[in-house]
């Protein structure tokens, strides 16, 4: 089976920092896959998201993503593939206030040509498209409310939709659901397993709370294949 | 790239109340600046055209440039005068094509009284040779005709027919009239856009008959001589304030130039108008210089404010940045973000600082003409002061570098900051 992410002795420490914050042996994300990543703060998970994400520049061993080693790399070229191939979404805050819910939503298509075409490759226009997205998302006629306005809990349906828009490889959910209260987690977390399965898109889902584990394909914890000494990701 | 402006201007947008005031900021110092470089565009061109057509201007021996002003631009007063006798001297150098005698120091409401010859009306050019016309009347033929320059009878106004009273001395209250002997006026001149228009034309005679009766500045007490018994005395003037003169051949200018400074039986001086403008020019340019670089702080100061706004609002947009990078913007692209933020805001103030000026200009320009007679003409841009905004919109342009900086190294550092 082809791999979306695959680290292979990936060490991290951060500038002026005495020890690594992440050693990691290995790490295989297959595509296609739901993975849980538990990790409590402070033990590398938004490090190893930027590394990803290819934000923040890899110095030492292999981060292949979707098969090609972004170690290295110019950072453009990695801002280029974040843009292609990964959708995030935060703990929140995810949307730009002074933008609508579409424009929120079409975002990714207006920083990568390959959403776009993707995008569209679904059918009809790009509003089309997203207001399909954020209808699969039960946002059916909020395109036009200033997202400031939205609950939390559809704040973060907005932001999922941004994540899925032209269907990326690849979405990465970092702790989406912690402002969410119990039922609306559970609604949020089963919306965005479908999504990300009609999409085809691994899902990377980090959270410190493991009862949501369950409906993973396999958890992943960060701590048991970190090799660093936690303190190194305290900066 | 359309979209990146479209998302800069919406996030602009978003903060418009303190953009907003930064840019009206901007746009009064760029109204100061072009204002200062407009005032002194138009100063330099009504001043150089005002007395183009005339070749010397001959007065009592004082300097250059004081001889001009109040010869030519009624700005400020003669210290001494130059004799009769003198005038035909030079009126009659064989070199001379003609020469007009003028007179100055009494007013009506402001405006400047001068005494001159009918020949004025015929020789006097301003601008590109364009000669003096009347749009209604005539030049004076009676000892109490006036001719009023448009300006003047359009702000008392005044027609033809009308009887009005001279005041002695230069200034607007506390004068004292010439009220035994009104003048009637004769004739109204086209606007010429000079000092002409702002001046009450009468005859050389007309003055020594107002003054007739007068002693050290004072009428004489309890003696009137009436208007219609004035014509019984000798007319002829004892002595002019200045006097315009025409060559036959421009040649001639430097020889009789030194044949009017070398003149025997009195001090006197006579001046290129485009040397001693040269002059005032230089004497002037300091402070236009000094206003220049004055107005030119006042800009940088407001584009100073547009850098500090960007970089106070680094903080709250940390957010938005961190998300935009999430989403695939490149670091250069944050740095663009701020940067085109701060161009949109300096272009705006530059945009908003013209209409400012244009509206300015429009309102004080009969102000402005009254008090300095400097008209200002109706223009958008000139190149000088393009050149002007062009700088203005580099440093606008700078103003961003140093928050776009800053977003550039923040974005690296926050990575994806999921949790601010």
């Amino acid at each position: 089976m082809a791999l979306a992410i695959e680290i292979r002795d990936l060490r991290f420490r951060y500038p002026g920092a005495a020890v690594d914050c992440l050693d990691i042996e290995l790490l295989r994300v297959e595509a296609g896959a739901r993975v849980f990543l538990y990790g409590p703060s402070g033990s590398g998970k938004s490090t190893l998201l930027s590394l990803i994400g290819g934000v923040i520049q890899v110095q030492q061993g292999t981060l292949n993503l979707l098969g090609k080693n972004i170690a290295h790399m110019r950072p453009t070229i990695c801002d280029r593939l974040r843009a292609d191939h990964i959708g995030f979404i935060f703990q929140q805050f995810n949307l730009i206030p002074y933008l609508s819910v579409m424009d929120n939503v079409l975002l990714p298509c207006r920083f990568s040509s390959r959403r776009q075409q993707r995008a569209l490759a679904e059918g009809g226009t790009l509003p089309e498209t997203a207001r399909r997205l954020l209808s699969h998302l039960q946002l059916e006629n909020t395109e036009h409310i200033p997202v400031t306005q939205l609950s939390v809990g559809q704040q973060q349906r907005v932001a999922a939709a941004r994540a899925l828009i032209g269907k990326p490889e690849i979405v990465i959910a970092d702790e989406p659901t912690s402002a969410l209260d119990t039922d609306r987690q559970s609604a949020f977390l089963d919306l965005l397993l479908q999504e990300c399965a009609e999409a085809n898109a691994a899902l990377i889902f980090v959270s410190h709370n493991r009862q949501l584990a369950t409906q993973f394909h396999y958890e992943i914890a960060l701590p048991s294949i970190n090799r660093a000494v936690p303190v190194g990701c305290v900066v | 790239m359309s979209h990146f402006f479209h998302m800069a201007f919406r996030s602009a947008w978003n903060r418009r109340l303190t953009l907003g005031l930064t840019l009206v900021a901007i746009a009064l110092s760029v109204t100061m600046l072009l204002g200062v470089e407009r005032l002194r565009y138009e100063a330099h061109r009504g001043f150089n055209l005002s007395i183009s057509g005339t070749d010397l201007v001959v007065g009592a021996r004082t300097s250059p440039v004081q001889l001009m002003l109040y010869a030519a631009f009624r700005i400020g007063e003669a210290t001494s005068n130059i004799s009769w006798k003198s005038f035909q001297d030079i009126a009659q150098n064989p070199l001379v094509a003609w020469a007009v005698p003028i007179s100055l120091g009494d007013s009506h409401h402001g405006f400047p009284v001068m005494g001159t010859t009918p020949g004025y009306f015929k020789h006097f050019q301003y601008g590109a040779s364009r000669r003096l016309s009347f749009v209604k009347g005539q030049p004076f033929q009676d000892v109490f005709d006036v001719v009023l320059g448009m300006e003047v009878a359009s702000q008392l106004g005044y027609a033809v027919g009308d009887r009005i009273i001279l005041n002695h001395g230069m200034g607007e209250a506390g004068l004292l009239a010439h009220d035994d002997k009104p003048f009637i006026i004769s004739g109204i001149l086209a606007p010429t856009g000079t000092p002409v228009d702002r001046t009450l034309h009468i005859s050389l005679e007309g003055i020594t008959a107002i003054h007739l009766n007068w002693v050290g500045g004072v009428p004489m007490h309890g003696f009137t001589i009436p208007g219609e018994h004035v014509r019984k005395f000798d007319l002829t003037p004892k002595d002019v304030t200045a006097a315009l003169v025409g060559m036959k051949s421009r040649a001639a200018v430097f020889k009789v130039q030194r044949q009017i400074n070398e003149y025997k039986a009195e001090p006197l001086l006579a001046v290129m108008p485009g040397v001693a403008l040269e002059q005032l020019w230089q004497v002037v340019g300091v402070a236009e210089k000094t206003l220049l670089a004055v107005t030119s702080m006042v800009v940088f100061v407001g584009l100073s404010g547009l850098a500090a706004v960007l970089l106070a609002s680094l903080n709250e947009r940390r957010r938005e940045m961190a998300i935009l990078r999430a989403i695939g913007a490149r670091r250069r692209d944050i740095f663009l973000l701020m940067v085109s933020e701060s161009l949109l805001v300096t272009l705006g103030g530059i945009t908003l600082g013209i209409i400012f000026l244009s509206v300015a200009s429009l309102a004080l320009t009969p102000w402005v003409q009254a008090n300095y007679g400097i008209t200002l003409q109706p223009a958008l841009v000139s190149a000088a002061e393009f050149k002007l905004l062009v700088g203005v919109l580099v440093v606008g342009l700078l103003a961003g570098f140093l928050p776009g900086y800053r977003a550039y190294k923040m974005s690296l550092m926050d990575g994806l900051m999921s949790r601010i």
